[in-house]
Order: C-alpha cells, then structure tokens, then sequence
C-alpha cells in the first residue's frame, strides 16, 4: 500500500483489497489507512508509530488489527516505510496476515500473565517466609540458642552464624566443622558421636547431650544440646537438627548451689552427732538423780528435765539420720533376726512413759516366736516417730493403738489413730522432709523429719509404708516388713 | 571552575538520570520540552535546535520512556499524573531555579504542565500546549473524543504489541536511497517502552480527567490544536481556552496529533508569536 504522508492511501494491491473486502475504488483516494483500524489501534498509531515512521523513516513489526468491510477485526503484522521523492512524501506500507502469530502471541501473553502472576505469588511467599525467618532468628537470639544441623546423608556438620561467638570469635560468622570440633573438649567428643549415633538411630531419633566447649578466647563453656532426628519412609536418617544452649553460668550456680547445701548438711550432721554425747550424759545424770529419793517439788524438775532432755535426744537423732540419708549414705542399720512383738512390748511401755496423759493400745496377731530380719533400735525409732505423729494430730480423747498382724509375705505394723483426717493433697508429700501437719501447737513436734526417717528405715529394711485417713475410720500408717521372715 | 561544578547536588545528577535530561543551548530564557504518550524527548528533534539557538533549552524523558531510569518507575507514584508532576517540579527546580520556564507540553505532559503550575507556580512563566487534552473520554456535555471501550481497546493493542513495543521498531527496512543520514539512526530505537509500563501511562492518560484544574492556571498559556487531530479534536481546544483564564488557541492546519513532526513550521511561528507577546521580560527571538 501506498499513502500519502497523513495516511490516505493511494495505491493498495488486490492482495490487500481481498483481505479487508474493498473495492479498490473505495479505497484509494478515498480512504485514509488509520480508518482501517480499531479504535485502540489509531490512538496507538498516532501516539506511536506515525511519530516514529518521521523520525526513523521506518517502523517494523507493528501488531494492528485491520477492520475491514466485515467489521471482524483481523490481526496484521505491519512495516512502513517513508520515501521522498522530488519534496513529496509518500509511505509504504507492506501488511501480513498474522491470525497463527496472533494466536501464539495470545497465548504466549497468557503464559506470560500466568507467570507473573505464580511470579507475584512466588515473591509474597518469599516475603513472608523472609518474615518468618527474622522473627525465627529474633526468637532465637533473645532465647541465646544456637542451631545446629547434621546432614544425615554426609554426616556434615553445619551451625548458625552467631556459633561463632560461642567459640570465642568477636564476630558473628561461618564456623567450620573442623573450626568447631577443635574447640570441643577432647574428654567430650566420643561422647559427641555416641550422642549423634544414638540419635540417628530410629528406635530413639532424640539427641542430648552436654560437652565443654574450650573457647578461642581461653574460657571454658559448657554446652546443653538438644535435637532430633528426621527419617525418610524407610527408616534412614535425612538429618538431625537441633539447638544448643550455653549453660555454664547455669552449671556453675547449680554446682555452688549443691555444695552450699552439702556443707550445710554436713554441719547439720556434725553438730548432731556431737550434741547426742552430752545429752547422753544429761539423760544419764537424771536417771542417778532421779532414782534418788528427793522432795516432792525436786521430782518434779528431775522428770521436767528428763522429758527434756529424751526430746532432744529423739531430736539430734532425727536431725542425724536425716543428713545421713539425704547425703547418700543412707541409714545405719545392724540387721539381725528379731522377735518384733518383743521390741514392740518394749516401745509401748516406753512411750506409755513419754505420753503419761493418752492411751496407747497395743494387740499382736501372729505367733509371739515370729522372728523378721530387723534392726530392733531402728524399728524402735520407726515406731517412736509413728506413734508420736499419732499422738501429736490424733484425737487427744481418744486411743492411739499399735498393732501388728499378718500379712501377705510377712507382717505388717500399724500405728492408728482417731481424728481430723490428713488432707487429700498433703498425702503424695507426707513423706519429704519438713511436710507438717496442719495446725497444731507447734511446740509439741520436731522439724517434720519424722515420717522422713520412718520411710527411709522402711526404705532399708525393704518394708512398704502405706497411709489411709479418712474422717470416719481415723489414720493408719501401715508398714509392712516382707522379707526375710522366720518362724521358729 | 571547581566552584562550578561542586554545586552538582547529588540530586540534580539522579533526577538527571531519572529523566534523562538534556540541555541545549544558551539564553536568558529556559525552555523546556516534555514529550506525550508513546514516545520520548525525540520527538522535538525539529524544535528544539531551532529554540536552542536563542534559549536555554532542556529536554527530558518521563519516567518509563525513553532513555529513563526504568528502575524508578513505581507503579504507585506513576499511577496517575501527579507523580510525573512531581518529577517535573523536581527538573525544573534543579534545572533553572532561578528564572521561571516557558514550558512546552505535548498531549498529556501539557496535563502535567498545569498539575507542576498548581504545586508551583513560580517555576513557570508559560505553557505551550502541542495538541493537549484535559479528559479523553466523553461526559455529559463535554466531548474528548473517546468511550471507555475504546481505551481498552488501545490497552489490547498496546498487550500484543508487547513482543515489538520494547524492541521497538528498530527499522527493519533498510536504507532508503538518498537518505544516508538512516543508516546511523539504525542502531538507534526510540521510544522504548516497557509494555507494563505503557500500559499504565495509558490508563493514567487517557482515563484522566483534570478538566477541574484548568481554571487554577493563571498562568499564560497557548493552546496549539490541529484541526484534524484523532487524539484532541478542536473541540477539546476550544472548551480548554474557555476555561483557562489566561489562554490563547490556535488552530493549525496538520492532520495528526504531533504538528511539531509533522507541521514543524507552522506549530514553530505560533510558538514564537506566543512567546513574543508575553511582552518586555521575554526574551527576542533571534536575538542574544
């Protein structure tokens, strides 16, 4: 096609004529080209190309949709020319069809939305993982862990960048494998692999471990790390990740802590001891004195004092086998066959003495020959504790008994008592050292070791205790010996 | 010279190369070129030498044309006229801060011309419309030539021009005898566009409308309309110069929308008899 320099054509090929369904005669000096188009079309040929047709003399590969006779637009690919010939201006403009590179170009502008869009969903993904990420890391500084990673595959060790200053670095970096395991106590790293190989094993998948960590900076750290392990379907380990944590500080408080309490107990346990001989002496001294013959006013003070000093005694004692058994030791015991309704007898009369103002009933059931493997001072301090308690929370009008009875593979000992039950959440502690009772006048108890010592005797003896309280059947504390019984 | 160029503001050298700015020529007044959709600062390739002979001349690039820093462009600053406001605001300033600017807009940076006037109407001491139009799309009593489907069909033009409109129309044609001066403008392509971006200027062009603006330009202006122009029919001319306060229209003979390509002449003599009627201060055309 041929135009003039404003687009009215003046010479257009058959070709041409066909495809928009003119006549040549409606077409040449009568038409302008830009009519030819769509709307969008004009206004891109005006804005664009007719500007560039002046400035570069050509334009090629113009996409226009050509509108002809029909009114069905048709897609054309186009390239002009400008030509001067003799101070006039003339255009050439050669048209191709387009409609299979229109289809493609259709659908490659498709493709392309389509990707910019999975594009666009891709980057908000990426943001909000970024996101994600530094609150991850965020979390993780204010917490002072590390992250560690172990390739299940290659075995290779990788850590976070702050791993660095654990090490003793000023910065935060890339550690090496090589870098990190230098820094390991030596005394620690068998233990490192056996913690790693443990954990890659898929019965246990659970990583633990605590090593020293000798820092470039000449510090010594201990480290807690903890992970686990992630398999595939068939079992093999892909990877272990984990995080560690620097708890020196932690261990050193907790060391100090420790020993603090085992001079303490120590001392507990040395002045214990060594109260006991004096007292000895003191309890000693009022039986001479007492057995005297005295004013009536003077046997008052001697039995004042003798109660006195047999509470201290019980004290010291306690306090004593309290230390041995909480440093480890464990109580003393001289194990022997004995004749438990005997040492029993014994004990009642005793504590008969002790509590002049109750009543203490005592009932045996099995055969009085019935030997057990006991220590017979233990079980009397056993029984002392038992029937103090009892004495102390019971109800003062009515009767404490002891009784001793048979038992499945054994005896079994009870101390019983009348009166306000022990509240349901205090039994699971009765047992620790310094758990008292509710309410009570203070002054009639120890330090609350008392059901301490009775559960570490049992404990030595292999005995069972057992408590039931209840408001309506009072308290038993049971203790059931199940070795070593003899009959003879 | 240090002293000369230390005052090179940062900046002045990134809205430089934000915008591509070019400055001819030397004279006591400063002229500035701004191009309109679907070209660059190329388009006054026939102008501008001749107002560099006796002004100060500066041409650029709106952001996503041309030779501009395409890494500025952001979708919502460009999302309608006001961003490009700015950016002017911005040339001129750093440009010629010290003496107003006679600007000339094609199409819609002639729209831009009178936002930049609105924000800062010391920066301008005229506007030259080429072709300009403050709404494309019909309304109630007003005709800009164009219906909303119209538009998106210049938006589905614009999409499969895509694979061509970047590459852009490099001449595929080869050598025209007798035009030797072709061959070395081969190797250029003008009017780069980004096809997203064209697309948005489209949208932010041509589905404008700042006819409310145009009685807050006080500002002399010439309103230089074809008559026969596709893009800005008379009508549009003549509703602007009723309700631009202080405003001039001039019809020339052109078929098109860019005289100044394709009527240089006649669009240059209404420029100059504008300029020359802005009385004392203005500079003599062909003087210096």
């Amino acid at each position: 096609m041929l135009t003039s320099s404003e687009g009215l054509i003046q010479r257009v090929n058959t070709t041409f004529c066909r495809w928009a369904g003119f006549d040549k005669a409606d077409l040449e000096g009568k038409r302008r080209v830009q009519d030819l188009l769509t709307v969008g079309g004009r206004i891109f040929h005006q804005t664009h190309w007719a500007p560039l047709l002046r400035l570069q003399g050509s334009v090629g590969e113009v996409k226009i949709d050509l509108v002809g006779a029909s009114g069905q637009p048709m897609p054309m690919m186009l390239n002009a020319l400008r030509r001067e010939r003799a101070g006039f201006c003339v255009h050439e403009l050669a048209f191709f069809l387009a409609k299979d590179r229109h289809k493609y170009e259709t659908e490659l502008l498709l493709a392309r939305r389509r990707a910019e869009e999975s594009l666009k969903a891709q980057l908000a993904l990426q943001t909000e993982l970024t996101r994600a990420d530094v609150r991850l890391k965020i979390a993780l500084e204010s917490a002072d862990l590390h992250v560690w990673h172990i390739d299940g595959v290659t075995g290779r060790v990788s850590f976070d960048d702050r791993f660095a200053l654990l090490l003793g670095q000023a910065e935060p970096r890339l550690v090496s494998e090589e870098e990190f395991l230098a820094c390991v106590e030596p005394e620690d790293r068998d233990q490192l692999t056996r913690a790693s190989e443990e954990a890659m094993n898929p019965a246990n998948g659970i990583y633990h471990c605590v090593y020293r960590i000798n820092a470039t900076d000449g510090s010594q750290r201990t480290v807690l790390s903890s992970g686990r392990a992630q398999f595939s379907a068939d079992g093999r380990c892909e990877y272990l990740t984990g995080v560690l944590r620097d708890i020196t500080e932690q261990r050193r408080q907790q060391v100090e802590a420790e020993s603090r309490a085992l001079f303490a107990e120590q001392m507990v346990g040395i002045a214990s001891h060594d109260l006991r001989n004096p007292l000895q002496g003191i309890s000693m001294a009022i039986e001479m004195l007492s057995a005297q013959g005295a004013s009536e006013k003077h046997a008052l003070l001697v039995e004042g004092v003798r109660k006195a000093a047999g509470r201290a005694i019980r004290l010291v004692t306690d306090l004593l086998d309290f230390t041995q058994a909480r440093m480890g030791r464990g109580l003393s015991v001289k194990m022997k066959p004995i004749c438990l309704d005997a040492v029993l007898r014994e004990c009642v009369s005793e504590l008969a003495l002790a509590f002049p103002d109750r009543e203490l009933l005592y009932q045996c059931t099995v055969p009085p020959a019935t030997l057990c493997n006991a220590d017979a001072d233990r079980v009397q301090q056993m029984v002392g504790n038992l029937v103090s308690n009892a004495m102390t929370y019971g109800a003062a009008d009515r009767a404490v008994s002891l009784s001793l009875d048979a038992a499945v593979n054994g005896v079994a000992l009870r101390v019983h008592n009348y009166g306000p039950p022990i509240p349901p959440d205090m039994i699971p502690t009765l047992f620790e050292p310094l758990t008292r009772g509710v309410e009570t006048q203070s002054e009639k108890r120890s330090i609350g070791l008392g059901l301490f010592i009775v559960r570490e005797i049992a404990k030595v003896h292999h005995a069972e205790v057992a408590v039931t309280s209840t408001a309506d059947q009072g308290t038993s504390f049971t203790v059931t010996f199940t070795t070593s019984m003899e009959t003879h | 010279m240090k002293d000369l160029i230390a005052p090179l503001k940062e900046a002045k050298l990134s809205t430089a190369i934000r915008n591509n700015v070019q400055v001819l020529g030397r004279g006591p007044q400063t002229v500035v070129f701004a191009h309109g959709f679907g070209c660059d600062q190329t388009m006054w390739r026939l102008l501008a030498p001749l107002f560099a002979q006796t002004h100060r001349v500066i041409l650029f690039d709106l952001v996503g044309s041309g030779g501009s820093d395409l890494s500025s462009y952001d979708s919502e600053k460009y999302a309608s006229l006001d961003g490009y406001a700015c950016d002017l605001v911005e040339v001129i300033n750093e440009f010629s801060p010290d003496s107003p600017v006679i600007f000339v807009g094609h199409s819609v940076s002639a729209m831009i011309g009178v936002l930049a006037d609105i924000q800062s109407p010391e920066l301008f001491r005229a506007h030259l419309m080429i072709s300009p139009s403050p709404c494309y799309i019909d309304e109630e009593g007003y005709r800009g030539g164009f219906t909303r489907a119209d538009i998106d069909s210049l938006l589905d033009t614009l999409d499969s021009n895509y694979l061509g409109w970047s590459s852009t129309m490099a001449p595929v044609i080869m050598g025209a005898p007798g035009q030797p001066e072709l061959g070395a403008e081969l190797t250029n392509s003008f009017c780069r566009t980004d096809p997203d971006i064209a697309k948005q200027f489209a949208r932010a062009t041509f589905l404008s409308d700042h006819r409310a603006r145009l009685p807050n330009v006080p500002t002399p202006s010439l309103i230089v309309q074809c008559n026969d122009d596709l893009i800005a029919p008379v009508e549009v001319g003549t509703y602007m110069q009723r309700t631009m306060p202080r405003s001039t229209l001039r019809i020339i003979e052109n078929v098109g929308h860019c005289p100044h390509l394709s009527a240089p002449d006649a669009c240059t003599q209404a420029m100059i008899d504008f300029i020359g009627s802005l009385g004392p201060s203005g500079p003599v055309f062909g003087g210096d």
